[in-house]
């Protein structure tokens, strides 16, 4: 009877704690549905705010945030309905505006264009397509022209390439923002293109230069042409983004060789010979008559061919004076230190090869006076010593050999 | 930083799809800095090198103050409108290849869990005890940083030597790019597909032949940050030459202005 009430009682228990669970679950998913309802409602009114205020693309994100949480709800659905339509809209006028600009060379507010065609829709590819054209025209080619009284950049294509509308390979070469803005006494560089010929004489063509090109160009330096108005439209565009848009940064003026210059200098006053070499090898790389570097360089090397010719490395150091030397011509003292290092040098190993030859160490008697021979086989009797040691080599492998077959 | 704090049980949107690959808002656009070093030293006075202290100092300013440092990966995917970045976002480059990158500039950048972009001519390396090895690359490479080519002789990619005539030059220029880019594949074990040009220096040709040869990002040093819509192969780059913190944020510039309401 007790272990009845017992289990019923455990029964009880058990149905009460499952109830719970089932009770408790149901709760948190309430909460879990108001919050994703809270949000979806947060997304709604920021979207709702940002439309009111005109920002389409903001309002567009917001909406798609509110569809990302729930994927049914209708405002969301109608929100993004009514936008993209007004958003590819606007995408597009702003694209062609866009266009418009670039067709007159009117690059920097084309580009603005094309961008906010962008911000309204992110997948507009045309635009996408103007504002990375990342084509390399091959340029090889230019000739210098000083821009005349009444011409522009159209008359001055038509001169050179007999088409008017190469205007915009002009404008591109020499960064000018603004094709419509140039000045007379401008110079400007006009690029032979592949495949196009010059149909002026070729006179002063100048092979391209390191240059950095810009395809998107911004140079801000040009003056207005005086004679030739702009078109009110257009210059209230233009004084627009100057004002808006934060000044870029000036070119960078240090030069890079110079770093290294210094570089190597400081590496010099270290006494750090090798290292200095290192960094004026490079400004030669790209200066080849960098006096500075030239005579640093000569420096460098002497000193290094002096350190190995106290460390009786001589034939290192012979060559490093050798090196020193042929940057700076005017050197006796390398002179006479490639003549001592190659004497001291010959010495030690035409007495290596004596001091071998009386232990009777015939190969490596040859081997020394070999190195001798290699570099003056006048040297003493270096000539006739490996002769009559090789004379004697074969002898005693004669010998051997007969003592070998008895 | 301002660091986001979840609680258990919020509901929180993650977008399926990359949302503003070119970082833009109608206030204007992303743009991304790339800053270029060389050497590293305790103690030095060139503007080519940077103290230690110095060079700590400017990562943790990077660190503290909301910067994220990407990889030049990430940079080209950025480029190529593929992917957004996040908003302060700036890589780290470093030229040449001294041996003081491993020894001094790597335990710092690994402080503060950087890594960075390291552009070797391949003539130089382990050619002394100033240079770095291939092992030592290797190491880095295992943790993360990405190496690039910067020609095999460290030349200066425009200049046409005396008594060159132009099919010698530029057979002489593709070589400098397309053997260095191959050793270090080898050596490697990659694609390398990312050149900064010694000194800077490029023309026309130059970009014709990186696009050639398989280049996808090459960087000058002319100074100023990268918008999305940048040439990949020929990016700005911001040299770190001075010292002080004032100069090192003005380098930092990560947005550009530009209304386009």
């Amino acid at each position: 009877m007790k272990k009845n009430i017992a289990l019923i009682w455990i029964v009880i228990l058990l149905t009460m704690v499952s109830g719970c669970a089932e009770h408790f679950k149901k709760f948190s998913q309430k909460i879990h549905e108001r919050k994703k309802e809270n949000l979806v409602q947060s997304y709604l009114q920021t979207g709702n705010e940002y439309e009111n205020k005109g920002n389409l693309a903001e309002a567009y994100k917001q909406y798609k945030l509110a569809l990302t949480v729930s994927p049914q709800n209708q405002e969301a659905v109608k929100g993004i309905d009514r936008l993209e339509e007004e958003l590819l809209k606007w995408a597009e006028k702003y694209y062609q505006e866009g266009m418009n600009f670039y067709n007159q060379g009117k690059y920097r507010p084309a580009r603005r264009k094309f961008l906010t065609a962008l911000n309204f829709w992110p997948d507009h590819s045309k635009a996408l397509k103007m504002l990375t054209p990342r084509k390399h025209i091959k340029y090889k080619k230019y000739i210098e022209h000083i821009i005349k009284p009444g011409e522009s950049l159209s008359k001055i294509a038509m001169i050179y390439y007999g088409d008017y509308r190469k205007f915009l390979v002009l404008a591109e070469y020499n960064n000018i923002a603004d094709a419509s803005l140039t000045h007379v006494g401008q110079k400007i560089r006009v690029p032979e293109i592949e495949g196009v010929p010059f149909l002026t004489e070729k006179q002063d063509i100048k092979p391209e230069e390191a240059r950095t090109p810009d395809l998107a160009p911004l140079d801000r330096k040009i003056k207005k042409e005086e004679e030739k108005p702009v078109d009110e439209e257009i210059k209230e565009e233009l004084e627009e983004t100057v004002d808006e848009e934060v000044e870029e940064e000036p070119e960078e003026t240090v030069d890079k060789v110079e770093i290294y210059r210094d570089q190597g200098v400081e590496f010099f006053n270290q006494m750090k010979y090798q290292e200095a070499i290192t960094e004026f090898n490079k400004v030669i790389n790209a200066n080849p008559d960098d006096a500075i570097s030239l005579e640093y360089l000569a420096r460098s090397h002497f000193q290094l061919a002096k350190g190995l010719f106290e460390k009786k490395d001589y034939l290192k150091a012979k060559k490093e004076f050798e090196v020193s030397l042929q940057y700076n011509k005017n050197c006796p003292t390398c002179q006479e230190y490639i003549k001592k290092s190659e004497e001291t040098y010959m010495e030690i190993h035409y007495k290596l090869g004596v001091a071998h030859f009386g232990k009777e160490q015939l190969i490596e008697a040859i081997m020394e006076w070999e190195v001798v021979r290699a570099i003056d086989s006048n040297y003493k009797e270096v000539a006739n010593n490996i002769k009559k040691a090789k004379i004697l080599l074969k002898r005693l492998e004669e010998i051997k050999k007969s003592q070998k077959a008895k | 930083m301002k660091t986001l704090l979840l609680k258990k049980g919020e509901v929180i949107v993650i977008p399926l799809k990359e949302k503003n690959k070119g970082g833009l808002t109608v206030d204007g656009f992303q743009v991304v800095p790339i800053l270029s070093y060389h050497r590293f030293a305790d103690n030095c006075d060139s503007p080519l090198c940077l103290p230690a202290n110095v060079f700590d100092q400017q990562m943790k300013y990077l660190k503290e103050n909301g910067y994220r440092v990407i990889s030049l990966g990430e940079l080209l995917e950025f480029l190529e409108y593929r992917n957004s970045l996040p908003k302060k976002s700036v890589v780290i480059s470093i030229d040449d290849g001294y041996r003081s990158v491993y020894n001094i500039a790597w335990p710092i950048l690994k402080k503060y869990d950087f890594r960075a972009t390291l552009f070797i001519y391949t003539d130089f390396v382990g050619v002394s005890k100033n240079a770095i090895t291939w092992d030592q690359l290797r190491e880095m490479k295992k943790s993360g940083f990405e190496i690039g080519a910067h020609t095999m002789s460290h030349c200066d990619l425009t200049r046409q030597n005396k008594g060159e005539d132009t099919e010698a030059y530029m057979s002489r220029i593709e070589k400098e790019l397309s053997m260095s880019k191959q050793i270090i594949d080898k050596k490697l074990n990659q694609n390398t597909v990312f050149l900064a040009f010694p000194y800077g220096r490029y023309d026309q040709s130059v970009l014709d032949m990186c696009k050639r040869l398989g280049y996808k990002i090459a960087v000058s040093v002319k100074r100023g940050s990268n918008p999305f819509f940048a040439d990949p192969l020929a990016l700005r780059r911001s040299q770190i030459l001075k010292r002080d913190i004032k100069s090192f944020i003005s380098r930092l510039k990560t947005f550009n202005k530009l209304s386009l309401e």
